[in-house]
Formats: structure tokens, sequence, C-alpha cells
């Protein structure tokens, strides 16, 4: 019951931030220098079907005005505004590329945590051991490179050379298939594992190359973790007192070491989808990322305030979640703020 | 020690991904085309946002709509003058307000519905309706678009326009009925949406390709048509899929690796000479018709000097600056060569510091220049622009100026053009026609009437330009039209020297040799870009 009133709690705060992170977007798009409207329709188009444009946008009235329309339209329709970058509705264009690349830091989000506490583990057991050197000169290699020279390699490597994945693309997904906009999602809940099968086919090298970087801090912060615990004194008394091996590490050393990896692995997770824009870009994976930067680069009032808004809405919900997860794991951890 | 040793496993770890990056990187054999395959893959930087034919003008929009839609006249491959195309021959009245086309009656749109007047008027109307794309050529033009009979049709213009004809080849002529049938409520009163929704990603044309698949910011897929009224060649591709690709690594991979043709759009210099190393891989010059040029603020001090604007001429290194872009063709004044209308015989700047020199003694500016700091502005990830800026800084630094050299966002740039006080004294930029005719560019360049955008940093707002572009325009006979052009030409080039005009734009696509023949392969290459890429004439190999 208590965690839960906390919980709730949170969720109120996290909401509050989250409208007054997005009023400060949309001033600060608003009042910086430019007219998005002109530039985006081009320099000949006549003033008159400009001035039309800016009212339908609502950009002709006050700014606390335009923010009421804006926050009213999400709240009552889910309309985010009118692209100037794509024509279309923001929240259309969110629906249309959010859930590809949700797809795709999911996938990448399950691996950095396998193979990190997967690899930590290992390196932590064989403390010092050539099999504890090989992993730790991995981590350096993944921590030190950034993700688009792995992605450049991979491709050069398995797509290039050995024709092994295609470089870069994604399968066309056949209109009647799309539900969520998920890739893999829509073509499991289509029954069309073919599909499925060239999907993960496709997304294979660019879920690695988002993951490597992950997957190497993740070894880490969990090899220190368990090194740490190790020593520590509830571990020797339990190896006095007859405990095996597995159960050491499985039972009394994994729970314990698992906060601190699970608190970063928050917020990896939570860049994750920051991360992934020159993975897009290298991989010719349209997504979110890229519609991101797009946006931004063409200074598209209500995509950028929209897709900060999304941005910050996984922030926020990672968070909560990640709050969650470690108070589960130590109960002496309350939610952030009420400890 | 632990944090030096840390140190170096990472130089280490970098360096390795580093060397067998670079190494894989090397040249490699364009790979064998698919055997029997009649299909293109075509890489663009963007593709178009809408399939929208009266919404786009952007080169990339264009080659596509090419393709799919077609137009009353159309620029012809030698001087990119109009052509007949949907409509067979035409008439105009004597006072140049009246015009009438017959149309060809063999013409049906890919779903079969016959094209007749009905829908050359609806298209005009529906143009400028929407006001967008290429409507403000016709907003105060076009009167009234009239329905003679079903294949014929009159235009009543407001003043007499002579390039009428050429401006033209920017209408698309769309299926009314089929768009009707998909118009719902929208913002253009009676005519609801006007279609957009549906052309959003659906088309209504009666080219000889149709769109069978658009994914917006991802990739165009084209199909030929299967009830196209004309011909198209057998060796033509099937499909065309254009897809939207940025990075100079994917870019390379993908075309040697065969699995892509071309690649459209401009390469820095060194990706250009790594990709053309390969064998099989080619490139060439495809004429764009437009400029690039530093346009220079005639109403702010020192540029407000004719003399300083000859100065900044004669200090162009015009040759190195072709070199930055890949050896650029030279540009001999306001109007692309290729386009219809250019003037011969025009007088040319050349590099020579000692000429700048010269005109900054006799200028109003010589004895104080260093209190008038030169700004020369160039937009942020605008190609190469921002060498050609360094350029002619280092060159002016070097005759006496002052210069802040400013890299200025899009957005930003627009707005600073909007006021003369906030345009800054040298921009650069590459502009080019809306219509095939240099009347054009030199109206949205120097008239008084389109001051404030971001083509016009000149601010020229000259009464004797003004009147003899008036009169050029308002002429209806092609050579009169011509003279005029040249005399507009020449007194920009001689008097007034509002800009410098660096270098002809033209596009260097690349392509694998290998897999087809086209325009560029065979010599000839289309004056107008976007007719380069009009599948019908490519043959597969």
């Amino acid at each position: 019951m208590k965690i839960l009133k906390k919980t709730l709690r949170r969720v109120l705060h996290t909401l509050l931030v989250l409208l007054a992170l997005s009023f400060l977007i949309f001033s600060f798009i608003r009042i910086i220098p430019g007219d998005p409207v002109r530039s985006s329709m081009g320099p000949m188009v006549p003033e008159e079907t400009i001035q039309k444009i800016r009212s339908e946008l609502n950009f002709d009235k006050p700014l606390p005005v335009q923010y009421f329309y804006w926050i009213k339209g999400i709240v009552t329709a889910g309309d985010f505004g009118m692209s100037l970058f794509t024509h279309r509705s923001v929240g259309e264009d969110i629906a249309r590329y959010l859930p590809r690349s949700l797809e795709l830091c999911l996938y990448s989000a399950l691996l950095i945590l396998m193979m990190g506490v997967l690899l930590g583990t290992i390196s932590a057991v064989f403390k010092n051991s050539w099999i504890d050197n090989v992993i730790r000169v991995f981590t350096y290699f993944g921590v030190v490179t950034p993700p688009y020279a792995f992605a450049i390699f991979f491709m050069l490597l398995f797509s290039y050379s050995l024709r092994l994945f295609p470089i870069g693309g994604v399968p066309v997904m056949p209109a009647e298939y799309v539900r969520t906009g998920a890739l893999g999602l829509d073509a499991l809940l289509a029954g069309d594992f073919a599909l499925y099968g060239k999907v993960m086919h496709s997304m294979f090298l660019p879920v690695l190359s988002l993951s490597i970087g992950g997957i190497a801090y993740q070894t880490r912060i969990h090899r220190s973790a368990m090194v740490e615990n190790i020593n520590a004194d509830y571990i020797a008394f339990a190896r006095v007192a007859g405990v095996g091996n597995g159960k050491l590490i499985f039972k009394h050393l994994m729970k314990p070491s698992f906060i601190p990896t699970f608190t970063v692995y928050g917020l990896q997770v939570a860049s994750l989808l920051g991360n992934a824009f020159i993975i897009e870009v290298l991989f010719r994976y349209q997504g979110f990322s890229q519609y991101s930067l797009s946006v931004i680069m063409n200074k598209d009032p209500y995509g950028i305030v929209g897709v900060t808004l999304i941005f910050g809405i996984i922030f926020a919900v990672v968070n909560v979640l990640i709050d969650m997860g470690v108070s589960v794991l130590d109960p002496r951890i309350g939610l952030r703020g009420e400890a | 020690m632990k944090t030096s040793t840390n140190k170096l496993m990472a130089l280490i770890a970098a360096t390795t991904v580093l060397a067998m990056v670079l190494t894989a990187c090397g040249g490699a054999p364009a790979a064998a085309s698919p055997s029997g395959s009649k299909n293109l893959n075509i890489s663009c930087t963007t593709t178009p946002e809408t399939m929208d034919p009266h919404r786009g003008s952007g080169e990339n929009d264009l080659m596509i709509f090419v393709n799919v839609y077609e137009t009353l006249v159309r620029p012809n491959d030698t001087d990119s003058g109009a052509e007949a195309f949907l409509a067979k021959d035409w008439t105009v009245s004597d006072d140049g307000l009246s015009w009438q086309f017959n149309l060809r009656d063999d013409v049906t749109f890919s779903d079969g519905t016959p094209l007749t007047a009905k829908d050359v008027k609806y298209s005009m109307d529906r143009l400028i309706g929407l006001g967008e794309g290429y409507a403000f050529i016709f907003t105060d033009l076009v009167k009234e678009t009239s329905v003679v009979d079903d294949y014929t049709v009159a235009f009543e213009l407001s003043k007499p326009f002579g390039p009428f004809l050429n401006a033209l080849t920017t209408v698309c002529i769309v299926n009314s009925t089929l768009l009707e049938a998909n118009t719902v409520d929208g913002n253009y009163g009676e005519n609801g949406d006007y279609g957009t929704g549906f052309l959003l990603t659906n088309t209504a044309g009666s080219g000889p390709y149709v769109i069978s698949e658009f994914l917006v910011h991802d990739s165009i897929n084209l199909a030929k048509s299967a009830g196209y009224w004309g011909t198209v060649p057998e060796a033509a591709p099937d499909a065309v899929r254009v897809i939207e690709l940025q990075d100079a690594a994917t870019t390379k991979m993908m075309l040697t690796s065969g699995e892509l043709d071309m690649v459209h759009g401009h390469q820095e210099r060194t990706t250009l000479e790594s990709l053309i190393a390969n064998e099989g891989i080619e490139t060439g010059d495809l004429p764009e018709l437009g400029l690039n040029y530093f346009m220079i603020n005639t109403k702010k001090a020192p540029t407000d000097d004719v003399h300083i604007r000859r100065a900044i001429s004669y200090a162009t290194n015009y040759e190195e600056m072709s070199k930055i872009y890949g050896d650029m063709p030279e540009a001999i004044g306001p109007v692309p060569t290729t386009l219809w209308g250019h003037a011969a015989g025009l007088n040319r700047y050349t590099y020579d510091i000692d000429k700048a020199k010269a005109e900054i003694a006799q200028s109003a500016y010589a004895d104080n220049l260093a209190n008038y700091p030169l700004e020369i502005a160039y937009i942020q990830g605008n190609g190469d622009t921002g060498k050609l800026a360094m350029l002619l800084s280092s060159d002016l630094q070097a005759v006496g100026f002052t210069i802040t050299l400013n890299e200025v966002p899009w957005v930003l740039f627009c707005n600073n053009e909007a006021e003369v006080a906030t345009s800054p004294n040298i921009t650069n930029a590459f502009a080019v026609t809306n219509y095939p005719e240099a009347g054009s560019i030199l109206e949205f360049k120097y008239a008084s009437w389109t001051v404030g955008n971001w083509n016009q940093n000149e601010w020229l707002q000259d009464e004797k330009f003004d009147n003899l572009l008036n009169a050029a325009l308002e002429t209806i006979d092609d050579q009169e039209r011509l003279d005029k052009y040249a005399e507009l030409q020449t007194y920009l080039v001689d008097e007034v020297v509002p800009s410098v005009y660096t270098f002809n734009s033209v596009i260097k696509p690349i392509y694998n040799s290998a897999r087809f023949d086209w325009r560029l392969s065979d010599g000839n290459p289309h004056p107008s870009t976007q007719y380069n890429y009009y599948y019908a004439d490519f043959r597969m190999k």
C-alpha cells in the first residue's frame, strides 16, 4: 500500500515536470528568431498563403493562447499539431516513427541487460584470469568506441564482405499488416513468421551496433559490484557455512550486485533512443531519432515540442520504473525523495 | 598508474577499430549487375514529403513528378525552351492576354480516364487555390481558366506575360475526376481539402510511371504505368526505387556492392573521388538551371559603393572555388549559361588582386575602410559553401577589408534576409530558376517586388532594372524578349555589379555504367535537371 502511494506521488511529480517541460520548450521554440512558416514554404509563396497557414497553426495568437490550444489538443484529441516539415499531424508522425525505434531500443535493451550481466558475472567470478582479461579488453573497446564505428565495421564485415546481412534498410511491411508501427511486432501479429525473420535479419546489425557500448559499460558496472560483494563479510560467512558456488553466485551475490547495475541500466535504456540517431541514419532505419533530428534542423515548432515531450516522457517513465525496481530489489531504499 | 593503463588500453582499442575500418574501406570493383534485373535503384539525400505536384517544387520532388505527371508544354533538350507535350499547339492574342491550347485527344490518366480540358482547368485552379509550390507565378497572373470544349482550354491573363509558355512547364495536370472523388472536408471552401490528403501518398497523373509505394523519408517505388497512352521503350526500367540515403559510408557500400545503381545529389569531393575510383562507377555533369552567388547588399555600407562591389568581384578566386565543388563550369553573368535567355558576350570579372585594390582606391571608403567591417554569412550545413566564404574572406582581407565570417542556421538566415538592416554585406547561396527562362531568375534575384527573400541579399531596388525587367516580361515575341534579357544582364554586370557569379551549378550523379545508359552517358544531358531523370529514356543493360 505504501509503495503504491509513493508510486502515485512520483507519477504526479513526473506529470508536473512534463507539463513544465512542455511549456518551456514551447516558449523557447516560439521566441527564437525566424519564421518557421516562411522558411518551410519557400521564398516566393504569397504572404496571404503564409498568413493563412500561420492562422491555421494558431501562430497569429499570443503565446499563452497558442500553448493552451496545443495542450488542449493533446489532452482532448491526442493532437500534437501540424508538422511544417512533413505536412502531417505530428501525432501521426510520432505514431509512425516511434514504435519502430522503440522496438529497436527494446531489443537493444534486452541484449545489453543479458550480455552485461552475463559477462560481468563471468568476469567477476574469474577475476584476474585470462577470461577476465579478455572481457575487460572487450569492455575497453566497447566503452571508447562510438556506436557509428561499430556500425560501419559491422556493415563492412557482415554486409559488404560476407554478404550475411543487408546494407541497411528494412523489409517493406504490407499496408494491411501495419497495426502498431513496430516492424517485428506487426509481422508477428499478422502471423507472418517469414517476414518476422526478415525483420530480425535486417535489425540484427543495428541492434548489435547500438548495444555494444551499453554491454561494455554494463559489464564493467556489474563486475565491479560483484567483485565488491565477493569480498563482503556475509559472503565469507556463507562460504564458511558451506554454501555452494552456484547458490552463492546466483542467490547471495547477484541480487545485491544488481542494484547499481540496474540503476545505471535504467539511464542507459533511457538514452538509447537519443543514441539511435546515427544508427538509424547508417542503416537507413527510418525511425523516431532520425525524425527528431529532422524536425529540429527544420525548426518545425510542433514537431520539436512533440518529440521533446516524448523524450521527456520516456526518461520520466524509465526513471520511475527504475526507482520502483530498485526499491523492490532493496526494500531499505524507498522511492527517490522518500528514503 | 591505473589511469595510464586505462588510457593506453583505450588508445589501442580505438586505433585497432579505426585501422580495421580504414582497411575495409579500400576500393573495390563495382559488383556485377543483377542478371536480367530491369529495376533501377537510386538514392537521394532527401526524398519528397508529398506526392502532390501542386505543393512540391524542390529538385527531388520534380525528379519524381516528371515521371508521373505531364504538362501542356515541356522544356526541350537543346535550350530548355518550351515544346508541345499534352498540348498539340496554341495561339496567343495580339495583346498577349488570351492564350488558347489545343490538347491531344489520345491521352489518358493511369486509371484510364481521358485527360481533357476540364482536368487542365482543375489543375490550374487547384494550384492557385492551394497557393503553394509554383502558385506564386500564376496567382496574380491568371484571371480565369476556361474550358472551350473537351480538348481546348483557354487562359485569360491579367497582364501580358511573355514567359507564360515556359512557366506552364511547371503546371502538372492531375486527374480531376479521381481527386474530386477523394476530396474530404478541408480548408479550401467548397473544394474541401482539394484532394491534398489523398495526394499525400497517392498519385493522379498521366505519366509513364505510377507510384507503387511511398514511404515518407524512406523510399518511393515507381512502376511502369500499365495503360500509358504513349510508348515506353522496352529497355526502360520496369521499376524504379528511390531511397533516402545520407551517409557516405553506406552509400559507398551500397553502390559498389550493386545494391544501388545511382547516387543523386551533391557529394563532398573526397567522397566523389573515392567512389569513382571503383571500376564501372562513373560521374559527369548534369546542368542545373542555377548559379552559386555571393550576393552583395547594395544598400549597406561599404558595399553600397559599386567600386567596393567590383573590388569584391575581382578578389574572388573563381578557379579555386570551382575546384572546391569539383570543377564546376564558369558562370558568365547572372543567368545560368544553359538557361533560355542567357546572353552571350557578357564581360567577366577575373581574379585580380591589383584590380581589386584599384577599385577600392576609387571608392568613397578608400580612406576609412577599416571602419567598415564586412560581414560574410553562409548557411550552416549547406555543402561546401562555408569553404567558398572562407576563401573569399581570405582574399578580401588581403586587399584590406576587415571581415566577420558567420555560419548561420537556415531559419535565422531566412529571418535576417527579411530586412535590409539585418541582411549581411555578403551571403553565399545557390539559386535555381523557377521556370526555364532568364526572366524567372532575374525577377526573384533582383526585382524590387521580390526583396526580403533569402535569394535577394542584394536589395537591388533599382528603378531602371525594374522597368527593363517589366518591359521584357511583357514582351510576347521571343526574339524581342531575348534582346531585352541581354540588355538587363549587361546592365547588371557592367554597371550595378550586385553579385559575384561564382560558377554554374551542376550536379554530379554517380552511377554504375554497367547497369544502364542514359542521357549523361550518351553525352546529351537535358538542360532541365529533372528531365534527365525521365526514366522512360533510360536503357537498362
